[in-house]
């Protein structure tokens, strides 16, 4: 009940098909549903046999959240609702819901076997993947059931990307998806209150590393693009239609105007340039820049970047080419790398980050040589690494975790070793419990809360009054006795009379009494010296609460509030009585009291000695 | 909580709500009854025909009073007064309350912010945050400037001074001569203030937080904001104010609504059921909330916008037949979306070709530009569209194929004759009142002829008073009001039959029109008036209840529940009430709490059980009056105990046991607890 268990099947201890399976307050939830661009088997895809071995996975599933549109993060998404079978609510932001179909459509198109129409899954299979999405906007609170609720915030890695804050009952837990702490041209920073959750889900891709500023990457990349188009070569640049695409077009557009470079630019990519039209759709997720001037000039439309046309391939002199995807693992990259590889004179610049086993990985880690269909190509243009991925890097991720103050982390989407001193870092310096699961691996996280109750505001107000006079130590440790009573799954705290009144019971005191004959008349003067008494002895014991002691009239004292009296009668008999619960401390109160009458007995008689000897001396 | 009423008009709603000593500003809408005692003025470079009418003359003027003959800022005009100067303002804010004070500014829509730059301007000290949506935001500030740049060209015109208003013995002279004719503007004189500027508008728009649909804003640590669709214009918003939210940031607990001590105040105005562009009306939230404040209700009483709106067509059908202009006086964001793509389906229905529709105002291109960009802000359908990466509305199209015309310019010049404009052809431009910006021009061109119409959508204004500077007109003249926002009979029956408010508030003018019912406690106020709200009773304070050990709950099968007792202690930490158990497991124990009747057969049967024999036990003749003549037979008994030494007394709802032996008592005790009585 009061644990959150979290189970990465993808994306722990790992970058690439992010989805994590988190279990809180009974409800299930799976955090994003991506795809491995490193396989293309089966094992892109997460093992949803993991939840249930055969059939649909509504019953075990009980909402699922995609943070952005890349593929690694949304990829197995029609595979899941329509493969598999999935019905239940699905959630991602306006721009995300409106973006990821085309990157899908796209991915489906490159993996489709041209011959069998063999693919992953069909173009309905996306379309009515997508009819299932209900959009989210940022800050929006949305229900998904009673006492579950989910709210977006701002992550700045791509057009709508989202880090989700997810409350079920009183556990909490943020995922943050991919974000960026740092704003860039047109998208803004990652943003998160502080909103203490249970458990931080965070990515860590650069875990490990503290980048330069975007300025100076900027004005290298733009000097290693002019060096080589200067030269005549043709500058590749691969990456993903939507996101760092538009980024650096923004980028070359300003310099080019301002260097007055005539050379051609073009972007290649398997989506039409709709894309672009989605970023004045959404100029709410841009950047505040944008933001303000977007209704006197649309930033996005480029004058100096041209269509792509396959045609161009052959086009001699020098160019520049962005092209998608990023990974160099299929479509227009990787074609216009097999053509320009051979030449010294190009250069292929890879922004981003490549998953293990995709080309733009393996050239990363050196490798030049490459068999293309039973061709072996060697790699002799330059290539050049330059880290433009809206990721945070350490720097970012502990901002971040500052800014929210998790009681728990728990590491995804990062290598191993990355992971691993990330982790150093968020336990010595922030002093925060931190995890890294591998896939498959469940990680445990108990989360400490009370159970909602509703209280009788009599309840408080009876404390209030009997405290109202009390020192705060006190305050704290006055006891309050209620009733609670469990009805409909609710519970709440009444006074006990309350409880009794509503249940039709009537309450039947069991007091007790200890009665002392006394043959002595007890002024009110000796009732003061045995309040006292009572004080002293009651509250001798410090590690005891204390006890009050009231002197009500003449002949009655109370003993914490009444539940314990000791009243005096007119014959002179002294009855002590409590309610039952008060056992110990009436028994206590008789015993002094015995003693007490015992001792004045004898005491007294002597006073009435002394008296009657003074009285006929007239003085 | 309290209510402070700002505005006699209501809908021109204004008001300050305190709560736990904070003050809430709903809305600071700028009021412009008062434009239509002012002449137009042309934009410069245009004939000024008003500038040669003749001058207000003071008849109380001689040589000894040192008043003015006459008054160039007051003119005569088919013998009523006009106010002949740049446009003024005034401000709803009252020197009874210090607006320095307020904490929060809620906006519901673009239309009631509008006054905000002043506010800003003349306390300084004011350094409340702006809370509304990003469209109320972004066409706010657009309406503004638009504002600003009329205003700016009418004062290149005319240069006027304000001694009139400012010398009491000629505005009190001017006051005297006009008696019954007075103009509406004069109770308002001394308070009109010129145009804001520019460097006043972005001051105010720096206090702005842009929220969405749905935010849950904590406002203070008890106080919870939310803005909930009003479905009125893109962004509109009606505001729920949840007081009492018993959270803080480490654990939110919410219960059902029907027993929550949340206290609900929702602030509606301007709210429609029909479905236009923009997000519909959600008030699913505002079911039995305890107060509902009721403003900004439509004027006309049962008018159907559809009917009007087919009048409409029609009557543009027969002015572009009759190879006339049309002009439409209107606002430059809202309801013209609409008119747009009405228009045109509508004319490629009846197959009438080539119409142009002209947009003329400084914000025309950019509010086109904002409203496509707002596609998280439209109805499902135009979301549709968005997504599949169409901007929401058909501008870009219209404007592509000609069909609509933007001039993004704020005058209009003579040399810029009518036959520039294509025909036939629909302006549409501003302002409202029909008092400055490009509209004076355009019916002082189009009013000759008789084949070009004016048709009102607006409700604003009297199209008579509004016209009057402009007589003798020859071009037609329709009234055709298009208000989509909620009238009387829609609202009726969503009070009684959906929301049942608690408590309604409204402004005293509803009060006729709204049907009453028992259950819905109706407050009305009227101008400064400052309203004590009705409290409300709490029934249930929101807690957590901490236990570390399993507590063991009685089941009561005829009630369906169960039972348990708590021993602990009770912190308010972070307003959360917190009970912690005791984890003392000894006075625990001690928590007994005992119900029922006791059996005495079984009680005597459970003491010789324990040894205890030889029991005296008599029957007491006392009545007891709680009881009824069958349970009398049941009456006390009393049980001695070897002569005395115990003694106990049974009654109805109270046992005594008379012991000064400890041991002993303790059994008599068990005795009588085991299977006898109930226990907690």
């Amino acid at each position: 009940m009061s644990d959150i268990r979290i189970l990465p099947l993808g994306a722990g201890q790992d970058v690439g098909r992010s989805c994590i399976l988190i279990t809180m307050g009974g409800k299930n939830i799976m955090l994003d549903c991506g795809l491995h661009m490193g396989f293309y088997d089966d094992r892109r895809f997460p093992d949803f046999s993991v939840i249930c071995k055969d059939g649909p996975l509504t019953p075990y599933i009980h909402c699922v959240i995609i943070s952005h549109f890349h593929l690694d993060h949304c990829g197995a998404l029609p595979y899941m609702t329509e493969v598999v079978g999935y019905n239940g609510p699905l959630y991602m932001t306006y721009p995300t819901k409106a973006i990821c179909p085309l990157l899908l459509e796209d991915f489906r198109k490159v993996t489709t076997d041209k011959t069998t129409q063999q693919g992953p899954y069909t173009s309905d299979d996306i379309k009515n993947c997508m009819k299932k999405v209900i959009p989210v906007s940022l800050g929006q609170t949305v229900k998904v059931d009673t006492d579950f609720e989910i709210k977006a915030y701002y992550a700045g890695h791509v057009l709508g990307a989202a880090m989700f804050h997810i409350r079920v009952g009183q556990q909490t837990l943020v995922y943050t998806g991919d974000f960026n702490t740092t704003a860039d041209r047109h998208l803004g920073s990652a943003h998160i209150d502080r909103c203490r959750p249970d458990v931080l889900i965070t990515e860590s891709t650069y875990g490990s590393t503290v980048r330069d500023s975007r300025r100076a990457r900027e004005r290298d990349f733009m000097a290693k693009v002019v060096d080589c188009v200067r030269h005549g070569g043709k500058v590749l640049v691969p990456v993903f239609a939507v996101g760092r695409a538009q980024e650096l077009c923004i980028l070359l557009e300003t310099y080019l105007e301002r260097m007055n470079l005539n050379v051609p630019i073009y972007f290649a990519s398997g989506l039409s340039e709709k894309v672009n039209t989605y970023y004045s759709l959404f100029v709410s997720w841009t950047n505040e820049k944008i933001q303000s001037t977007f209704h006197q000039k649309n930033i996005f439309d480029f004058k100096h970047i041209k269509p792509w046309d396959r045609s161009y391939v052959e086009q001699p002199g020098a160019m520049i080419v962005f092209a998608s995807p990023g990974m160099l693992h299929a479509g227009y990259s990787l074609h216009l790398f097999k053509k320009w590889a051979p030449d010294e004179k190009n250069m292929i610049i890879i922004p981003g980050y490549c998953v293990a086993n995709t080309v733009g990985s393996k050239l990363l880690l050196g490798q030049r040589r490459f068999l293309f269909d039973g061709k072996e190509i060697e790699a002799k243009m330059q290539v050049h690494y330059m880290s433009f991925s809206a990721h945070a890097d350490a720097k970012g991720i502990t901002q971040i975790i500052r800014q929210c103050q998790p009681s728990n982390v728990v590491l995804v989407h990062g290598e191993d070793l990355v992971m691993d001193f990330l982790r150093g870092r968020v336990q010595d310096e922030l002093k925060i419990p931190c995890y890294k699961p591998a896939n498959g691996e469940t990680v445990t996280i108990s989360t400490p809360h009370g159970v909602p109750v509703d209280i009788e505001p009599g309840l408080v107000q009876q404390l209030k009054e009997e405290t109202a006079d009390v020192c705060r130590s006190e305050k704290r440790s006055k006891q309050m006795r209620g009733t609670l009573i469990i009805k409909d799954g609710r519970l709440r705290l009444v006074r006990s009379s309350t409880a009794m009144n509503e249940l039709g019971l009537v309450h039947h005191t069991v007091q007790f009494h200890s009665r002392f004959p006394s043959s002595i008349n007890i002024r009110p003067i000796t009732l003061v010296s045995l309040i006292q008494l009572l004080e002293r002895e009651l509250n001798s014991n410090e590690n005891e609460s204390k006890h009050r002691t009231i002197l009500i009239s003449d002949n009655l004292i109370h003993i914490d509030n009444q539940q314990l009296r000791v009243s005096i009668e007119t014959n002179g008999d002294v009855d002590i009585a409590w309610t039952l619960n008060n056992e110990l401390l009436g028994q206590r109160v008789s015993s002094h009291i015995k003693s007490f009458i015992d001792q004045h007995t004898s005491t007294a008689n002597v006073i009435i000695i002394s008296d009657s000897a003074a009285s006929p001396d007239p003085m | 909580m309290r209510l402070y009423c700002l505005s006699d008009d209501p809908n021109l709603p204004c008001f300050i709500l305190t709560v736990y000593g904070r003050s809430i500003l709903l809305d600071f809408p700028l009021p412009i009854d008062h434009l239509l005692d002012y002449l137009p003025i042309p934009s410069p470079g245009c004939v000024n025909r008003f500038s040669s009418l003749p001058k207000y003359k003071l008849l109380s003027h001689n040589k000894e009073n040192n008043l003015p003959q006459q008054i160039d800022e007051l003119r005569i005009l088919h013998n009523q007064l006009f106010v002949y100067s740049p446009i003024e303002f005034y401000t709803l804010d009252s020197s009874q309350y210090d607006f320095s004070l307020i904490d929060i500014i809620l906006i519901s829509n673009y239309d009631t912010l509008l006054a905000l730059p002043y506010l800003f301007k003349k306390y300084e000290n004011l350094n409340a945050q702006i809370y509304l949506t990003e469209p109320s935001y972004r066409f706010g500030q657009q309406l503004m400037y638009e504002i600003v740049s009329y205003v700016e060209q009418q004062s290149k015109m005319i240069q006027t001074n304000d001694e009139w208003k400012y010398d009491p013995d000629i505005f009190d002279s001017i006051e005297e001569q006009q008696k019954e004719k007075k103009l509406k503007l004069f109770s308002h004189a001394q308070k009109l203030m010129s145009c804001y500027s520019i460097e006043n508008v972005d001051k105010c728009l720096s206090h702005v937080t842009v929220v969405h649909f749905n935010e849950q804003i904590d406002l203070y640590s008890s106080i919870r904001a939310s803005a909930i669709s009003s479905g009125y214009c893109l962004g509109s918003c009606n505001w729920q104010l949840d007081i009492n939210v018993n959270h803080n940031q480490t654990s939110k607990i919410e219960t059902s609504s029907s027993q929550s001590n949340l206290t609900r105040f929702i602030y509606m105005s301007s709210s429609t059921t029909l479905e236009t562009y923009s997000t519909k009306f959600s008030y699913d939230s505002f079911l039995n909330c305890d107060y509902l404040l009721l403003s900004n209700l439509c004027h006309l009483s049962s008018m159907d916008a559809s009917i009007n709106a087919t009048e409409l067509t029609a009557k543009i059908e027969n002015i572009l037949n009759d190879h006339g202009s049309v002009l439409i006086p209107c606002s430059s964001t809202g309801l013209i979306y609409d008119m747009f793509e009405f228009l045109t389906k509508y004319f490629e229905q009846i197959n009438l070709l080539n119409i142009h529709m002209y947009f003329i105002s400084p914000i025309s291109n950019a509010n086109l530009a904002i409203s496509n960009a707002m596609s998280e802000w439209v109805t499902e359908q135009r979301q549709t569209a968005s997504f599949s990466g169409t901007p929401p509305f058909k501008h870009n199209e219209l404007i592509k194929s000609k069909c609509l015309i933007t001039i993004p310019s704020d005058r209009l010049d003579d040399t810029e004759t009518l036959i520039n404009f294509e025909q036939p052809s629909i302006i549409f431009t501003g302002h409202l009142s029909l008092r400055f910006g490009p509209v004076v021009q355009l019916i002082e061109k189009m009013k000759t002829s008789s084949s070009n119409g004016i048709i009102f959508i607006d409700n604003q204004y009297s199209y008579v008073d509004a016209l009057k500077p402009y007589q003798p007109i020859n071009m037609k003249c329709f009234y055709l009001p298009i208000d989509t926002r909620l009238n009387f009979s829609q609202v009726n029956i969503l009070l009684n039959e959906k929301i049942r408010p608690k408590n309604l508030i409204v402004h005293e003018q509803y009060l006729n029109d709204i049907v009453k019912n028992d259950k819905i406690n109706i407050l009305s106020y009227r101008k400064y008036d400052n309203i004590k709200l009705p409290s409300i009773n709490r029934y249930f304070i929101n807690g957590q209840l901490n236990i570390k050990s399993d507590i063991k709950p009685k089941l009561i099968p005829t009630s369906n529940l169960a039972i348990a007792s708590i021993h602990g202690h009770l912190d308010m930490c972070d307003y959360v009430y917190d009970i912690n158990e005791l984890d003392n497991e000894n006075s625990k124990q001690n928590n007994l709490i005992t119900y029922g009747k006791i059996d005495i057969d079984k009680f005597l049967v459970n003491l010789s059980k324990s040894g205890i024999f030889g029991l005296e036990v008599k029957q007491l003749n006392e009545y007891d009056n709680d009881l009824n003549d069958n349970e009398q037979s049941n009456r006390s008994v009393e049980i001695t105990y070897n002569q005395g030494a115990a003694k106990i007394i049974v009654r109805s709802k109270q046992t005594d046991i008379e012991c000064n032996d400890p041991p002993l008592m303790n059994k008599i005790r068990d005795a009588l607890l085991m299977d006898n009585i109930g226990t907690l």
